[in-house]
């Protein structure tokens, strides 16, 4: 693979205004107030073009951009996200009527149902007051998405909130047992789990916290390669299919109980290394929107770095002869690289190059149903939080589901629809779409029963269940309060939907990530070659994992692609910018108190932005 | 640091037709007292400068949002607009199509923005008078028309490049905010205007007491 | 290639760049430094002076020969009236937070923050710094300076009250229940556990307290923390601290004294059961003794005049520790 010279690049941002020989005059590069790349005011060429502003592509454009590389990125959609977009209602209906006239590959069978309340004139809420996610995640505190977050400074461009709770379904009610809180403190405290079984779980999680180099792990796991995990589990830690399950499905958030045994502990690992990083939770949400945000985030990266945005444009032509991409708006660029092209922006004459790439591969469907309801669901959720993970393992439904349903709950405290409502996006790995479809209804109907039942005004609720059982009422209180057995429960009152989604879409990359993790020009579709098309990178569609795993190695190896080496990706040093400031702790004498110093035009611009500074305490942390 | 004090933030973003020098004027705003102690703002994803309103005793920090050029083809991200306090709207005075171009960027604002937002809209390049295209008189009577109807547009005119005029923005819009409704609702969480971001902070980890104990 | 030639430029550049910084760095401390000596040697306190420390304090906490001259120029400025006592001890504190924000380990902060509230005396807010320690034990719950200040703080926290001072301790008890079940191996809570039970013990018994139903007895109080300690070995058995709580819990005659003799034996044969079933599921797990539970049981057999069960023991763990082969050999010796 040819990657392209240096001396052809531009300088990177670091060694435009590098940071090192600072100059009280220099302003910060991310401030975004660089001068804009005079050749870019008319642009005639270009490095890199980026089409479609998912996550990845978003990632690869700010990576390349801040290394010097000359990026135009477009997409044939009026808003940012592409296949990770944060919609609108307005946007879900325009969306599925694109998709159901099968102008966006890989999305099929797109299904949405809104109530009219919200184009009632009187309505207190509008289409724009939700943000629903076309591939909604969640972010593990310690993982390599978040790190970059950290690193690019982008996670500054966003907010993120804590999520602890997650719910496992089985036997037909709804338990959270050591998955909250910190697992170990579960452990030890949990009166109704015996020493022994105490013993043999911390036994599992010390195993699996050990370092991965660690021989005797590295050899017990090589041992259990074809071992699935339930049997691992209960065999060599004589666990109980309960606590099994939750280790696997909620814990290892696994879809499968084929899932093998090294797989299923990395994921388990994941789970447990990522408490206490930021806090007593292992899961961040972002506020506003998952990917779809995160996308933007790192658009604005880029273009602060110099990428050129253009929304609404589509490619129209590309002669790889001269290099020349022209498109919908009547415009042409030169090329002086690549073209990186994301699954649902391909134009019709790349179609027969992009259906040989991805002849031989494996196809895996999600499909998706996504609810906005008129209730906050506080009871899923834990103290001051707004988001929560519901998990039904496989054989949990009536409707037999061979693999598992996860579900993300989300209410108007994250910021992605209105205070007391609250947006469940419930996900299937089943292939069979038709069975995809009844395991998500039936899985939505036991949440819905739940939380009807669990939110139901108690006394309704003792006098209901004293009936059935008279053996004593402080039994009848906890059980309601944990929401146990929805057996005999027939809720009063409905619930009310505000707007009801559902989709299939179908991706190249594996459940188990491996062909995204270990790609080769074989499994991935980045990196297989056709002929005609050498100048053409095309993106992998999101994948069917719950969490951020597998963008960052995703986005490294299109980087890869370009540049030759992922060895400066990112390579960005930002001065650290909490520095520590001693002068605002200097001690005036006391004979001149007081003397704010005020200017001429009665206005005074106070030195000293530190936020440590500006709350002594550091207000917010401290706060008792 | 005196402890009476008043603290509140404010989000601020920068919107008008490319060159009309947008950030200019915040170069010439943040840079005038730029001097070594700020070397903390660096890597900072956006600007940040404080004022002071002596009136109050209180001390505005705005978060300065720039466009970074995503302006050039219409392609502001929402979250560019989210959670704005104000905006400045700008404007070249010796330019009739930038004038037209910012009353577009007021019609978006009002489609995007929270409401309540703070408009400043801007005539820049008052260095410029004997070139002026924009009638000041033309801009009374716009603004005017646009507080007709609820708006909360304030009106200023400046030169990024002799400073005339720029402090006086930020302090015209300093006073517009709603500074007490924050100050008042810092202390109920609830309030999500122009406090500091309630959720996780990234940039702060626990110490891990993973490893042996230290004692 | 292309991209290793870069990688190794900008890298060096990067290094280079950074050497340069820190070089321009380490030079304004050093300068800093001189200067700070030379006033000092003259013996000049100003405001000035006092402004020099701060800022070499900000580079570097850990020197404590500055934190000393702090004090010195702080009560002298007092002194002289060039500072107002009390409103620079709050700013002093302000300091100090954000410095301890920064470096939770540094021992000199933690002590000059102490100066700073017995200087302010009454004044003092001591509900406030246990706030803040509560906080810092939050996020780092094994902070051992933390703790040891914490208890300062309590100290402080008392008064000629025995009910209130009962309040503040039965807090404290529970304070330190809430980072053992968070965290086991924090030595620092079992450690301050041990202390804090006495304590408790006493006031419940003189103020015939009766609120509280753990502590109306020892045996009941001893039979509790049993229970506690026993959960730990099994959930970690290979934590000192539960080790050294059991030994503190079996063999303090707070416990012990006022046991019968029957009934402590009872209980010490107890935890003798225990103890050697959790080594046998050791040994199943394993295929050895562990050598926690050998030296529990040694302990345990010692305290039941059990010498003829402690020599197999001692045996055993020569085989299986050879690190401290030594001592068990000594210890065989003596019997």
């Amino acid at each position: 693979m040819s990657s392209f010279h240096r001396a052809e690049r531009r300088k990177s941002v670091a060694e435009r205004s590098p940071s090192v020989s600072y100059a009280p005059d220099t302003i910060p590069q991310l401030a975004g107030l660089e001068k804009p790349q005079e050749h870019n005011l008319h642009i005639g060429e270009c490095d890199v073009l980026v089409m479609g502003t998912g996550l990845v592509e978003s990632v690869v454009a700010a990576a390349l951009s801040w290394q010097g590389v000359d990026v135009l990125h477009i997409d044939n959609k009026t808003c940012y996200g592409d296949s990770n977009s944060t919609l609108t209602i307005e946007q879900v209906k325009s969306w599925c009527q694109e998709v159901n006239s099968g102008r966006i590959q890989h999305f099929e069978d797109a299904q949405v149902y809104v109530t009219g309340d919200i184009y009632h004139p009187q309505s207190k809420f509008k289409s724009k007051d939700y943000g629903i996610d076309l591939t909604p995640k969640i972010m593990f505190a310690q993982s390599d998405l978040l790190s970059l977050l950290v690193k690019s400074r982008v996670y500054k461009y966003l907010e993120f909130q804590s999520l602890s709770n997650f719910h496992i379904f089985e036997n037909d009610s709804f338990s959270t047992k050591f998955a909250n809180a910190s697992s170990k403190e579960e452990i030890f405290t949990d009166q109704s789990l015996s020493l022994l079984t105490k013993r043999y779980l911390m036994k599992f999680l010390k195993f699996v916290l050990e370092d991965n180099n660690d021989e005797d792990k590295r050899k017990t796991l090589a041992d259990n390669a074809k071992v699935t995990i339930y049997d691992f589990l209960s065999q060599k830690f004589n666990l109980e299919t309960s606590q099994i399950n939750e280790l696997i499905y909620s814990i290892g958030l696994c879809i499968k109980p084929t899932t093998k045994t090294p797989e299923a502990i990395a994921r388990i690992r994941r789970f447990l290394v990522s408490f206490n990083v930021y806090g007593n939770f292992p899961v961040l949400v972002s506020k506003y929107g998952g990917p779809g945000e995160i996308s933007q985030g790192f658009c604005r990266s880029a273009a602060v770095a110099g990428t050129t945005y253009k929304l609404n444009t589509a490619l129209t032509d590309y002669d790889p002869q001269l290099k020349l991409a022209k498109f919908s708006d009547k415009s042409s660029i030169k090329i002086n690289e690549k073209l990186i092209v994301a699954p649902t922006q391909i134009p019709k004459f790349l179609q027969s190059s992009y259906n040989e790439i991805t002849e031989s591969l494996k196809k895996v469907n999600i499909s998706r149903l996504v609810v906005i309801v008129k209730k906050d669901c506080k009871e899923w959720m834990a103290d001051q939080e707004c988001s929560a993970m519901v998990v039904f393992p496989p054989e949990s439904l009536n409707s037999q589901n061979k693999t598992s349903i996860q579900a993300l709950i989300q209410n108007g405290g994250t910021g992605v629809c209105p205070p007391g409502q609250s947006i469940w996006y419930l996900t299937s790995f089943e292939q069979d779409s038709i069975k995809a479809k009844q395991d998500l209804q039936c899985a939505f109907e036991k949440m819905e029963s739940s939380i009807l039942r669990e939110s139901s005004d108690l006394d309704d609720v003792l006098d209901e269940n004293l009936s059935v059982n008279k053996s004593g009422t402080s039994l009848v209180v906890n059980s309601v309060k944990l929401g146990k057995s929805l057996q005999n429960f027939v809720p009063k009152e409905t619930l009310e939907i505000i707007c009801k989604f559902g989709f299939t879409q179908k991706t190249y990359v594996l459940n188990d990530l491996s062909n995204v993790i270990n790609p080769t020009d074989e499994n991935n579709v980045s990196l297989r070659k056709t002929k005609d098309c050498e100048d053409i990178i095309f993106t992998n569609m999101p994948s069917s994992e719950i969490s951020y795993d597998g963008i960052v190695k995703e986005c490294k190896t299109i980087y890869q692609a370009i540049t030759g080496s992922d060895d400066d990706f990112f390579d960005v040093d930002f001065e650290d910018d909490d520095e520590f400031n001693p002068a605002g702790f200097h001690q005036q004498p006391t004979t001149s108190s007081s003397n704010l110093k005020t200017s001429d035009n009665d206005m005074a611009i106070a030195s000293s932005d530190d936020e440590d500074n500006a709350h002594p305490f550091g207000a917010d942390e401290m706060e008792l | 640091m005196s402890d009476n004090n008043r603290f509140a933030q404010f989000k601020l973003v920068l919107l008008g037709e490319s060159a009309v020098g947008k950030s200019s004027i915040v170069h010439r705003f943040v840079k005038n007292t730029f001097d070594n102690m700020r070397e903390s703002t660096i890597g900072a994803a956006f600007l940040t400068q404080t004022i002071t309103l002596p009136e109050s005793n209180t001390t505005i920090k705005f978060e300065i949002w720039d466009t970074a050029g995503q302006e050039r083809y219409k392609s502001l991200a929402p979250m560019y607009y989210r959670n704005a306090n104000a905006a400045l709207c700008v404007y070249d005075i010796t330019s009739r199509s930038s004038f037209n171009k910012a009353q577009d960027w007021i019609k978006e604002l009002k489609k995007q923005a929270p409401e309540g937002i703070v408009i400043c809209l801007v005539g820049n390049k008052l260095d410029l008078e004997n070139e002026r295209e924009v009638d000041q008189q033309e801009v009374i009577e716009y603004v005017q028309e646009l507080n007709q109807e609820n708006d909360n547009v304030i009106l200023s005119e400046c030169s990024a490049k002799n400073g005339e005029g720029v402090l006086d923005i930020f302090n015209k819009i300093g006073r517009a905010l709603p500074v007490e409704e924050v100050i008042n609702g810092a202390n109920n969480r609830s309030r999500q205007v122009g406090s500091r971001k309630p959720g996780v902070n990234l940039s702060r980890q626990q110490n891990q007491p993973q490893s042996s104990n230290c004692c | 290639m292309w991209h290793n030639v870069k990688k190794q430029t900008l890298s060096s550049e990067a290094r280079l760049a950074k050497i340069e910084r820190d070089k321009e760095k380490i030079h304004s401390y050093n300068k800093l430094k001189d200067e700070i000596f030379k006033i000092r040697n003259e013996g000049s306190h100003t405001v000035e002076f006092l402004n020099k420390l701060t800022d070499l304090l900000g580079l570097n906490p850990e020197f404590y020969t500055i934190w000393n001259i702090r004090r010195e120029t702080l009560s002298s400025l007092f002194h002289q009236h060039q500072l107002d006592s009390q409103s620079t001890l709050e700013d002093e504190l302000k300091f100090v937070m954000v410095l301890m924000k920064r470096y939770p380990k540094c021992y000199w902060i933690w002590n000059h923050r102490l100066w700073c509230l017995f200087q302010l005396g009454k004044d003092a807010n001591w509900e406030f710094e246990l706030g803040i320690v509560s906080k810092l034990l939050s996020m780092d719950e094994r902070n051992f300076h933390g703790w040891q200040y914490r208890r300062v703080v309590i100290e402080n926290l008392e008064t000629h009250d025995d009910l209130e001072n009962l309040k503040i301790n039965l807090q404290e008890f529970k304070f330190t229940s809430s980072k053992v079940n968070s965290n086991i191996s924090n030595f620092s809570a079992w450690h301050n556990r041990s202390k804090l039970i006495p304590k408790v013990y006493h006031l419940v018994g003189k103020l015939n307290y009766q609120d509280e139903p753990l502590f109306q007895s020892k045996e009941s109080l001893l039979l509790h923390e049993l229970t506690l300690v026993n959960t730990g070995m099994y959930v970690d058995i290979d934590d000192s601290s539960i080790w050294v709580y059991l030994e503190w819990l079996l063999s303090d005659c707070f416990f012990i004294d006022e046991l019968s003799n029957d009934k402590y034996h009872d209980i010490l044969n107890d935890q003798l059961k225990i103890i050697n079933e959790l080594n046998d599921l050791e040994i199943t797990d394993n295929g050895k003794d562990n050598c926690w539970c050998l030296k529990a049981m040694i302990i345990i057999n010692e305290l039941l005049d059990n010498r003829s069960a402690v020599r197999p023991l001692l045996e055993k763990l020569i085989d299986i520790d050879p690190l401290r082969r030594g001592r068990y050999i000594d210890q065989l010796d003596s019997f």
